[in-house]
């Protein structure tokens, strides 16, 4: 039992750790590879810059958007969480394609003078940082099994191979090729690209108030069928706010019911989803 | 009443005004090239950025029509905040990137030569056309009541104020102070700042859902007055886009049946419709009335917050 307690502390502060390991190892490596001109090791710190965005927008997520609705938010803070994931994945977009940009326009004049050594130590100092954190997440996820802790461990294992990736690009424009360099930065940018885009999608569907997943409409669905009252359900409408779901249900419900025991009805049905779908916001009844 | 002259001119002012835009910005930008203006090239890049806010604005206005479907039970509204919120950001760091770029040329390339008074009539003919594009712009917005074709003619007013400052630039030095080119552009890409922080703020605003005030208000006073309504619990309001989605839930008597509850819900909607603009649904939430210092209401609701913390 203590045992799993030292985990789950460990887990805790396991995710404060690797973020401000990704924030100096971005940090250092962007200055690194700037100041050596290797470009492989500036698209290895946007890598890094990676992580710390998923990793604030999490924390965040747990922060801000957990905050309860308030006079000035009556929908709560949810959408600061996909606020932030749209306006920092654009922002790593840019710079992504100005490197992509900057490689090839390096790749077809082909002059491109061998990185600086001092980058080849950065690459191996990321390799080691990220390869320890990657073992505490995989030992912490396999005392907990908790998919976060799961999904940060590959992070820092992408990581890793990328730092890798760099050493044998720098090591490569050493000895001759001298394209290596900037060929490894063309590959590490187009997989970054690849990573924003699909931040963005999230965050900026979630914004434009996407429905949630198939399956939970089908539950909720189900409950109202089982609810004998309902007569007809005109549109089941949801939105996820934040990581909190919101249901506005049309329904028809008998006409000569009183509205005391329409409001029973319409407790019955909110109590009933609730205890199907975690993380319910709010659910709306509404009678036409 | 409103003339459908007006109607007319309203539909037509923003795609005059995109034109507008774009040619100053070929002619503004052509003529800083040949002048070597600095303050004249930050004007025509101001004159783009209203173009592609412009473009932004039509086209997810034309996607905000598609209606919802599966996917987006809410519709496509909410495109046109997240798009505008996008491409002020990206505007802005341009803007500041220009900043960092005259600094430089300021401290490292020293005095330069003037630029050519040639630019001065470009920044004219912007004073001319911008003025004309805002005289349009008001005329139709004040006729149709519309907030957002005004904000469009107040941009070309201060489009006006900043070639007014270009020809102040060049003629100045050309006069021999010769770093007031440099700094008015630099005055001018403060300007867009200012003006792209206020719509990213606004975009944001609209994507957390904050609470319109006054909107609620409105809508609680008019649902009040309806017969039946014993009293008015919460009032959301949210923006998707241009139109409200509103929320709205009222206490009627515990022992009416539902068919006459429904009624009052028919005659709300009606009501609001009819005295509001831009809305684009009303879900309306029946509740029991238990009694006058409503219990009811506040457990619910209090059991709901306790439950969300």
């Amino acid at each position: 039992m203590s045992e799993e307690q030292k985990c789950i502390k460990c887990a805790a502060k396991l995710s404060w750790i690797g973020l401000w390991v990704s924030v100096f190892l971005a940090f250092f490596k962007g200055v690194v590879g700037i100041f050596t001109g290797s470009r492989a090791l500036t698209a290895s710190a946007l890598y890094s810059l990676h992580d710390v965005i998923s990793g604030a927008a999490v924390i965040i997520g747990l922060r801000i958007a957990t905050r309860p609705a308030d006079e000035e938010h009556p929908y709560g803070h949810g959408n600061a969480e996909y606020i932030v994931c749209v306006f920092t994945s654009i922002l790593i977009l840019g710079v992504t394609v100005f490197l992509l940009g900057d490689c090839i326009r390096i790749i077809f004049r082909g002059e491109h003078a061998p990185p600086h050594w001092a980058a080849l130590g950065a690459a191996v100092i990321s390799v080691f940082a990220n390869e320890l954190i990657y073992r505490y997440n995989i030992c912490a996820y396999k005392h907990l099994n908790s998919p976060a802790l799961l999904a940060h461990a590959k992070h820092h294992r992408a990581d890793v191979i990328s730092s890798l990736a760099v050493v044998v690009a720098i090591m490569g424009s050493a000895m001759g090729y001298r394209f290596l360099d900037a060929l490894v930065a063309v590959f590490e940018a187009g997989h970054l690209i690849f990573l924003s885009v699909e931040i963005f999608y999230q965050g900026g569907s979630g914004l434009i108030d996407c429905a949630i997943q198939g399956s939970d409409i089908s539950l909720i669905r189900q409950v109202l069928s089982d609810t004998s009252d309902v007569k007809e359900v005109r549109d089941i409408k949801t939105r996820q706010i934040g990581r909190r779901v919101w249901v506005d249900l049309y329904v028809c419900l008998p006409p000569e019911k009183t509205i005391a025991e329409v409001n029973a009805i319409s407790g019955q049905i909110r109590q009933s989803i609730e205890n199907r779908i975690e993380y319910l916001g709010n659910v709306n009844v509404f009678c036409e | 009443m409103i003339a459908q002259r007006c109607i007319n001119c309203g539909k037509k002012v923003e795609w005059i005004v995109l034109g507008i835009n774009f040619g100053l910005f070929i002619l503004k930008g052509s003529f800083a090239l040949l002048s070597h203006s600095k303050s004249l090239l930050t004007d025509s890049f101001q004159s783009l950025a209203n173009f592609i806010i412009t473009i932004v604005v039509l086209t997810s206005l034309r996607m905000a029509s598609k209606g919802a479907d599966e996917k987006f039970p809410y519709g496509y509204g909410k495109v046109e905040l997240l798009a505008s919120g996008i491409v002020n950001m990206l505007l802005m760091i341009a803007a500041i990137v220009f900043i960092f770029v005259s600094f430089t040329q300021i401290i490292m390339v020293g005095p330069e030569k003037p630029p050519k008074l040639v630019a001065i009539l470009a920044a004219g003919i912007s004073i001319i056309a911008n003025y004309i594009a805002f005289g349009y712009g008001r005329c139709a917005g004040e006729k149709l009541g519309s907030t957002a074709i005004l904000a469009n003619a107040d941009v070309s007013r201060a489009d006006v104020a900043t070639s007014v400052a270009v020809i102040v630039a060049v003629v100045g030095s050309n006069l021999g102070f010769s770093r007031l080119d440099h700094i008015v552009a630099i005055v001018i890409c403060v300007l867009i700042i200012k003006v792209t922080l206020g719509g990213i703020k606004k975009a944001i605003k609209g994507l957390m859902d904050v609470s319109l005030r006054s909107e609620e208000q409105h809508i609680r006073n008019l649902v009040e007055d309806i017969e039946g309504v014993q009293c008015v619990g919460d009032v959301k309001a949210r923006f998707a886009g241009r139109s409200l989605w509103v929320d709205v839930n009222i206490f009627v008597p515990a022992d009416w049946v539902l068919s006459r509850g429904l009624e009052t819900v028919r005659k709300i909607k009606n009501v609001l419709r009819r005295k509001m603009k831009g809305i684009s649904d009303v879900s309306v939430q029946l509740l029991p009335f238990v009694g006058a210092d409503d219990h009811g209401y506040r457990a619910r609701y209090s059991s709901e917050k306790t439950k969300r913390e």
